[in-house]
């Protein structure tokens, strides 16, 4: 890990103790809805999966994990944000067949380039389902709050389907090449970022409603992992940032719903 | 080398015994008490089959794999007693900390026949922090349970977020006190500091009826 990833992960804890901290103080002075509590159980599930990096960074620098425990907080990040996502459309009794399944090859075909660049079966598979189920309910609740419409659906899918395509690549054309592909890829990421961040910040500064910022907050942040697992190198410590702000800006939509 | 279930057997029996002449929930609680001690030891056989299959070592298997496999070990005993019986939130509690208890009695006595009990200080702090930690690690489970189960949220994803969080406290332990210095005395305040804070926050949220 380089020095501006050490200072990028310093400052994540950082910021996860203050969400810690003020999500508390919410529940202390305020109703407690079950996604609140999910919340705070994905801040800690964070927290405690950054502090392990830290911690395994500072004491054996130079030594390659040989296993990533701190990606059992990360699971319990995304089971959290899937639970707290299902309780909120648990009344919905449409289908999930089309989303599981959408979700599952997206998630599988990502899974698959992680194992191409890392070689960790098991964590990464275990990562992939995990993440399904957090997908699987987040693409439900965005179609249940209609935050995009249908030709929106199949730009996004389009969009993972190069990006996939272009990482997948990556692996087969000569390496003068892979640096265009990889170009690519992160252009295309950072568009549908932008998108995400901007529309979350719209619906928190607008008289919305509460439930398309929930969404859109989740969709920055579903978005934001995906990109982080993509990325490498510099691309990686600013994403990093991203998907810090995003976990801000779900906190602050959290708050503005427990609030409301 | 210890010999590991010569040693379960022989602390086991007075306590096996002690059952014949116990009964409602003090019996209970030894009963849980011995599957405590009973899942440190099959703990330790998965740890060793990992240690070999995966050529990690020893000491990397005890680091990184074994919080995986002693929550997960834990947690079993708890599951069944929880889903198989239909016992009060009291109960359930009440076997939640005698798993706890037994798992870290069991893994102390093998720790000090496998170390030795000559640093008395030492020993005092390993038993107070590895006692706290698995006992309080189980407890935070169990309330967690117990509180998702009263919400109507209890669900494999539900039981699942608490064993990972478990997992990773009691990982973020392991590779503190594996090597010597700050670290270590880090490591050994982190579970009575992290009691202290479960104990305010369940005293606040935890006996109040106000989740929506």
């Amino acid at each position: 890990m380089n020095f501006f990833d050490l200072c990028m992960l310093i400052f994540q804890i950082v910021v996860l103790l203050i969400i810690l901290v003020r999500s508390i103080m919410v529940m202390l002075h305020h109703e407690r809805p079950v996604t609140m509590i999910f919340f705070v159980f994905a801040t800690v599930g964070y927290l405690l999966s950054d502090t392990y990096w830290l911690a395994y960074e500072l004491l054996y620098s130079q030594v390659r994990m040989p296993f990533a425990a701190n990606e059992i907080g990360e699971w319990a990040v995304f089971l959290s944000l899937g639970a707290s996502l299902s309780d909120r459309i648990k009344k919905i009794s449409a289908p999930v067949i089309k989303e599981l399944l959408g979700t599952s090859i997206f998630v599988a075909a990502n899974v698959c380039l992680w194992i191409g660049w890392s070689g960790e079966w098991i964590q990464d598979i275990i990562t992939g389902l995990v993440l399904i189920y957090f997908y699987t309910n987040l693409v439900r609740f965005m179609k249940q709050s209609e935050i995009l419409s249908n030709g929106m659906w199949i730009g996004l899918a389009c969009i993972c389907v190069i990006i996939i395509a272009a990482n997948a690549a990556g692996f087969f054309v000569p390496e003068d090449l892979v640096g265009l592909l990889d170009t690519i890829a992160y252009i295309l990421l950072f568009i549908v970022m932008a998108y995400f961040l901007i529309r979350t910040v719209i619906s928190f500064v607008g008289s919305g409603k509460t439930e398309i910022l929930i969404s859109f907050s989740y969709a920055s942040l579903a978005w934001a992992v995906i990109f982080l697992y993509t990325s490498s190198k510099v691309v990686y410590a600013i994403v990093m940032f991203l998907l810090i702000l995003s976990f801000f800006l779900l906190y602050m939509a959290h708050e503005k719903e427990v609030r409301v | 080398m210890i010999y590991a279930e010569n040693i379960l057997i022989c602390i086991a029996i007075p306590l096996l015994l002690s059952l014949l002449f116990l009964s409602g929930s003090v019996r209970k609680y030894m009963a849980a008490f011995l599957l405590g001690m009973v899942m440190c030891l099959l703990s330790a056989y998965i740890n060793g089959f990992l240690a070999l299959a995966t050529g990690m070592g020893e000491r990397d298997t005890a680091v990184f794999l074994s919080p995986l496999v002693e929550e997960l070990m834990k947690l079993l005993p708890l599951m069944f007693f929880m889903v198989l019986t239909d016992v009060r939130e009291k109960t359930l509690t009440m076997i939640a900390i005698a798993i706890g208890t037994g798992f870290a009695t069991y893994e102390n006595c093998c720790y000090i026949l496998t170390s030795g009990a000559d640093n008395l200080f030492y020993v005092f702090i390993r038993g107070f922090a590895v006692g706290i930690m698995h006992i309080v690690s189980i407890l935070a489970l169990s309330i967690w349970f117990t509180l998702a189960k009263r919400l109507k949220v209890f669900s494999l994803p539900a039981v699942s977020v608490g064993v990972a969080i478990s997992m990773i406290f009691h990982a973020l332990y392991n590779l503190l006190v594996s090597k010597a210095g700050a670290s270590t005395v880090t490591g050994f305040i982190l579970p009575p500091a992290m009691s202290i804070l479960l104990y305010f926050l369940y005293r606040h949220f935890g006996n109040k009826e106000t989740v929506a």
